[in-house]
C-alpha cells in the first residue's frame, strides 16, 4: 500500500469500505464539518459505504469524543440529521464574530407556542390553541416566518389541519443538542390532552 | 383550611391569558394542578375578571369561557353525589390542559433563558459545490469536420484593402498655381500642355480656376472653335494664332 499504481497496475480501490472502524470518528468528523449542514444517518451511510447502524455507532463515539475532551464543536441531533455545531457555551463571541447578535427577542407567547410544538409535534394550531386557550394563529405564522417550525403535512383527520415541528434552526437558536435536553420531556406523568383522564370528581370535594 | 381568595387581587404584571392567569393563581397557592384546586381559585380568578378595564372584546369572551368550565367544577363539587358514580368520559378537562400549559410555560422559560444568556449553536455557511458540466467528447464524422472548417474559413475576413489617399486641390489653390504659372512664364500657354499629366478632376479644377482669372481679367483666353484648343496668357501678352494645336 501506499504507491499510487499497485503490481497488478490497477490504482488502489478508493472504497471507503477500506476505512478501518478506528477511524470512523474521524471521517465522520470530516464528512459533518465539509457538509456544514445536517445529514441525515442514511445520506451519511451511502456516501460511506457502510450500513446505517455503523453510521450510528460512528456518531455515538464522534458525540462522546467531542463530549469528553474540550473541543468547539458539538454534535447536534434532530432526529435522524446530525450536524457539526459550535459548542452552545460560546454562543455569544460567534454572534458577535458573525454580526449576528439577536436584535429582537420572541415575545412570551411566541416562546410559549414554540415549546408546545416542541414538545407535542407534530402538532396542529387547534391543538396548540386547545392548550394555550387563546386564538395563536399570528404567533404561529410568527414562527413559521422565523422558520423556528414549519408545516410538515396533513392531518387525516377532519377539516385536514397542517401539522407543524420545530425546525434545524429552533435547535440552533436556543443553542439545543437534541429535543431531549428539553426539560420534562421524559416526564413519564405527564399526558397530552387528547388522552382524557378519567372524571375523578368524586375524590375529596369535601 | 384552604386560604380564601375572595378579593384577592393579583399584582402581576402581564398575562398570556386566561390560563395564564389561572396557573398565577394556582402557584401563589402552591397548589397541585386539580379539580379541587381550580375550585378554589374560582373566585380568584373571576375577582381577576371583574378588575379588567375594558379589556379586548375577544380576550373577554376567552376568559369568560375559561370562567364558565371553572363554575362547572365548582357546581359539580357542591352538589350532592349520587352512591353510584357514573364513568362518564369528561370532555372538558381543564385540569389537564392546565397542566399542558404549565409544562409550555416550563419549556417556554428555559427558552427564554437561553435566549437571553446567548446560548445558541452555528455551523459553518454552507458552500454551495461546484459542479462542472459533465462533459464527454466523441470523435465527429470527418464529413462534420469538413464542414466546421468551411464554416470558419467563410467567417474569415477580406484582408483590408488599403485606400490610396488622393490629395485633392480646391480651386483657390488651383488659381495661385496657375496665377504663378503665368507671372513665371509671361506668354501664352496651351491649357492641354499645362494639365497633359493632370488627371480628369484635377482639369476640370484647373478649368474652372482659369475661368475664375478670365472673369477677373487676370488673363485672357484664346479659343478659335467650339471644344478647340484653349490657350491662355497674362494680360497684355500677344496670342500667337496658331491653329495646329487641337
Amino acid at each position: 500500500m501506499g504507491e499510487m499504481i499497485n503490481a497488478t497496475g490497477q490504482q488502489p480501490s478508493l472504497d471507503i469500505v477500506a476505512i478501518e472502524p478506528a477511524a470512523s470518528v474521524a471521517v465522520l468528523e470530516a464528512l459533518l464539518f465539509a457538509t456544514g449542514q445536517p445529514e441525515d444517518i442514511a445520506t451519511l451511510a451511502g456516501a460511506l459505504g457502510w450500513s446505517q447502524i455503523e453510521v450510528r455507532n460512528g456518531v455515538a463515539a464522534l458525540e462522546e469524543a467531542l463530549a469528553s475532551s474540550e473541543r468547539g464543536l458539538v454534535l447536534q441531533r434532530d432526529g435522524e440529521r446530525v450536524q457539526l455545531v459550535t459548542d452552545p457555551r460560546f454562543g455569544t463571541p460567534v454572534a458577535r464574530l458573525l454580526g449576528m447578535e439577536r436584535t429582537t427577542k420572541l415575545s412570551s407567547a411566541a416562546l410559549e407556542t414554540v415549546a408546545l410544538v416542541a414538545y407535542r409535534q407534530p402538532i396542529t394550531r387547534a391543538e396548540i390553541e386547545a392548550i394555550r386557550g387563546v386564538d395563536s394563529s399570528g404567533v404561529t405564522a410568527t414562527l413559521v416566518a422565523r422558520e423556528l417550525i414549519e408545516a410538515v403535512g396533513r392531518r387525516t383527520t377532519p377539516g385536514n389541519p397542517v401539522e407543524y415541528r420545530t425546525t434545524g434552526q429552533f435547535l440552533q437558536f436556543f443553542g439545543l443538542t437534541s429535543l431531549e435536553e428539553l426539560p420534562q420531556l421524559s416526564d413519564p406523568t405527564a399526558q397530552p390532552v387528547t388522552q382524557r383522564v378519567p372524571d375523578r370528581r368524586g375524590e375529596g370535594a369535601t | 383550611m384552604l386560604p380564601t381568595l375572595a378579593g384577592y387581587q393579583l399584582q402581576l404584571p402581564t398575562f398570556e391569558g386566561p390560563l395564564d392567569v389561572l396557573l398565577s393563581l394556582i402557584e401563589r397557592e402552591r397548589l397541585e394542578i386539580s379539580d379541587l384546586s381550580l375550585v378554589n381559585v374560582t373566585e380568584g380568578f373571576l375577582t381577576y375578571i371583574s378588575g379588567l378595564h375594558e379589556p379586548p372584546p375577544l380576550l373577554l369572551a376567552e376568559f369568560i369561557g375559561i370562567a364558565s368550565r371553572l363554575l362547572v367544577l365548582k357546581s359539580r363539587a357542591m352538589l350532592p353525589r349520587p352512591d353510584v358514580v357514573e364513568i362518564e368520559p369528561d370532555v372538558d378537562d381543564l385540569a389537564a390542559q392546565l397542566k399542558e400549559y404549565q409544562r409550555a410555560k416550563q419549556i417556554a422559560g428555559q427558552l427564554r433563558q437561553n435566549e437571553q444568556s446567548g446560548w445558541r449553536t452555528f455551523t459553518r455557511p454552507v458552500i454551495a459545490p461546484i459542479t462542472p458540466p459533465s462533459i464527454t467528447l466523441v470523435a465527429p464524422p470527418v464529413a462534420h469536420l469538413r464542414r466546421a472548417l468551411l464554416r470558419s474559413l467563410a467567417r474569415v475576413r477580406p484582408e483590408p484593402q488599403v485606400a490610396a489617399l488622393r490629395s485633392v486641390i480646391s480651386i483657390g489653390e488651383m488659381i495661385d498655381r496657375l496665377r504663378r504659372h503665368v507671372g513665371r512664364f509671361r506668354q501664352q500657354s496651351g491649357f492641354h500642355d499645362v494639365f497633359r499629366a493632370a488627371d480628369r478632376e484635377e482639369t476640370i479644377v484647373g478649368f474652372i480656376a482659369l475661368l475664375s482669372l478670365w472673369r477677373r481679367g487676370e488673363v485672357e483666353c484664346q479659343q478659335d472653335e467650339l471644344f478647340g484648343a484653349i490657350s491662355f496668357a497674362p494680360v497684355g501678352a500677344s496670342f500667337e494664332t496658331t491653329s495646329a494645336d487641337g
